[in-house]
């Protein structure tokens, strides 16, 4: 069994926290200690993981945001 | 009153006389290895690719050459009136009959100094350890947040940018811009590097791209240098161009030799890899997923077949072959009592035989009984004179009467 199984929903996990809750379960897939139901719900769980970090590679934009002396601010594209 | 002799014994020609010049110049090494400074003039820059010109100063001047190899490493734009230090050496030029120089590196006239106070600081940050091998951290090869310290509006972030979007567009970037040369640089690198610190990114870059030495001058600042070994968060410092060493490459975690390079150096791992790694993890996902499937199924087999085991029919098999058994063991042990018994009987028979009067009687033997009563007779006290016997012999019987008795 994964030691925790994370109680965030998928869509507000990270690309990291997904893929690492993706390869818990993987792991817990392999060692095949998990009864059927189990199996059945991390399995499901996996695949949506799947999707979630899918998704996150394909529609990733690079973020940049400049640090002034007010903070943090979105950075604007000195051409 | 001297005169030239007519008939010299030797004659040199122009071309040995000129030879003969060339090899004493050509064999001095300190005309083979040597700066000389100077201001530039007369320069020249042909289509061959050569380097012409002359250096000169109050008093005197030399004519100079940089092949196309080397002039082409310059990164030093020339023009006349430019004072510059040249390393090179003396040569001779035959047909014109002049001797010049060959400069191969040329740098601004006063660059010695400078270059002689980084080598100063080198060594005595070098001995505080600053540059230590064990000092170095790794760069984590995941970022999450990459910090940037560069100009805000030089190519080098843009550099960056795009190498980052390209590679690794799911990482923030956090801009810290500061002027990169110039005598408010050091102080305000600083700052923003501190800044930026305090924001705790994966990794920091600190960056600028090409430019003179004292273009880049900053990044050899004691100050600077300082802050970035004291860096609490991995620092990859990209300065110039591939041949630029600055203080800060020295006192960096990782040195990178240009800007973009830093960037690609703060993202080992891109989106190709972890595409390529998803796929990888979904394929162990479904395959763990079947196999376990199996291992269930080949259990559930493995119970089920312990069942049948244990289950009554198997029982009533068990015990229907049990008395089977019993029944054979039974059997057997019957006839092995009949046996006995009948080896027993043989042997009574025998015994009986043996003992039987009939046998007595062939030897020879009679037996006899008296007529009135069929007793046997044992003894003379049974019979008197006259009494009526049977004689029995082995085959037959006959009558007598006793004659005589004398007890």
């Amino acid at each position: 069994m994964p030691k925790k199984t994370s109680p965030k929903l998928i869509e507000d996990l990270t690309y990291e926290e997904a893929f690492d809750e993706l390869e818990s379960i993987v792991a817990a897939l392999e060692g095949e200690q998990a009864t059927l139901e189990e199996a059945m719900q991390l399995f499901e769980r996996g695949q949506a993981l799947v999707k979630r970090c899918g998704a996150l590679l394909e529609q990733a934009e690079l973020k940049v945001q400049t640090l002034s002396a007010n903070g943090l601010d979105e950075f604007e594209m000195d051409e | 009153m001297a005169q030239p002799s007519l008939f010299a014994s030797v004659i040199w020609s122009v071309s040995r006389l000129t030879q003969h010049i060339r090899s004493l110049l050509e064999t001095d090494a300190t005309l083979q290895d040597v700066w000389v400074q100077g201001e530039i003039s007369n320069l020249a820059r042909p289509a061959s690719g050569h380097v012409y010109f002359t250096l000169k100063d109050a008093a005197a001047s030399l004519r100079c050459v940089i092949w196309r190899t080397d002039a082409r490493r310059l990164n030093l734009p020339l023009q006349d009136g430019m004072a510059v230090e040249a390393h090179g050496k003396i040569g001779v030029y035959e047909p014109q009959g002049q001797y010049q120089f060959y400069a191969d590196l040329l740098r601004p006239a006063g660059e010695g100094a400078l270059y002689q106070e980084f080598l100063r600081l080198k060594s005595r940050l070098e001995a505080e350890g600053l540059f230590d091998a064990q000092r170095k951290r790794p760069i984590p090869p995941l970022p999450h947040t990459i910090g940037i310290v560069t100009s805000a509006s030089g190519a080098a972030l843009q550099d960056m940018l795009n190498i980052l979007r390209r590679r690794l567009p799911l990482v923030k970037v956090i801009v810290a811009p500061s002027p990169v040369q110039g005598e408010e640089a050091p102080p305000a690198l600083v700052s923003a590097l501190q800044a930026l610190e305090r924001l705790s990114p994966d990794v920091i870059l600190l960056a600028r791209g090409g430019g003179s030495i004292e273009d880049l001058w900053a990044f050899n600042d004691e100050r600077v240098v300082r802050a970035v070994a004291a860096c609490q968060v991995p620092l990859i410092s990209g300065v110039g161009h591939e041949t630029d060493f600055t203080l800060t490459d020295f006192a960096a975690d990782l040195r990178a030799p240009t800007p973009t390079a830093a960037a690609e150096l703060a993202c080992a791992v891109t989106v190709a890899d972890l595409t390529s790694r998803l796929g990888e993890i979904k394929n162990r996902l479904a395959a763990s997923t079947l196999s376990l499937l199996a291992a269930r199924k080949s259990e559930l087999a493995s119970v089920a077949a312990r069942l049948r085991f244990s289950s009554p029919q198997r029982r009533i098999q068990t015990d229907r072959q049990r008395l089977d058994d019993l029944t054979r063991r039974g059997f057997s042990a019957l006839n092995h009592r009949l046996s006995l018994n009948e080896t027993r009987l043989q042997g009574l028979e025998r015994r009986l035989q043996a003992l039987s009067p009939l046998a007595v009687l062939r030897r020879g033997y009679a037996a006899v009984t008296r007529a009135q009563d069929g007793a046997l007779v044992s003894s003379i006290s049974q019979v008197q004179t006259d009494t009526e016997i049977f004689v029995r012999v082995t085959d037959g019987q006959f009558e007598a009467v006793v004659r005589k008795h004398e007890p």
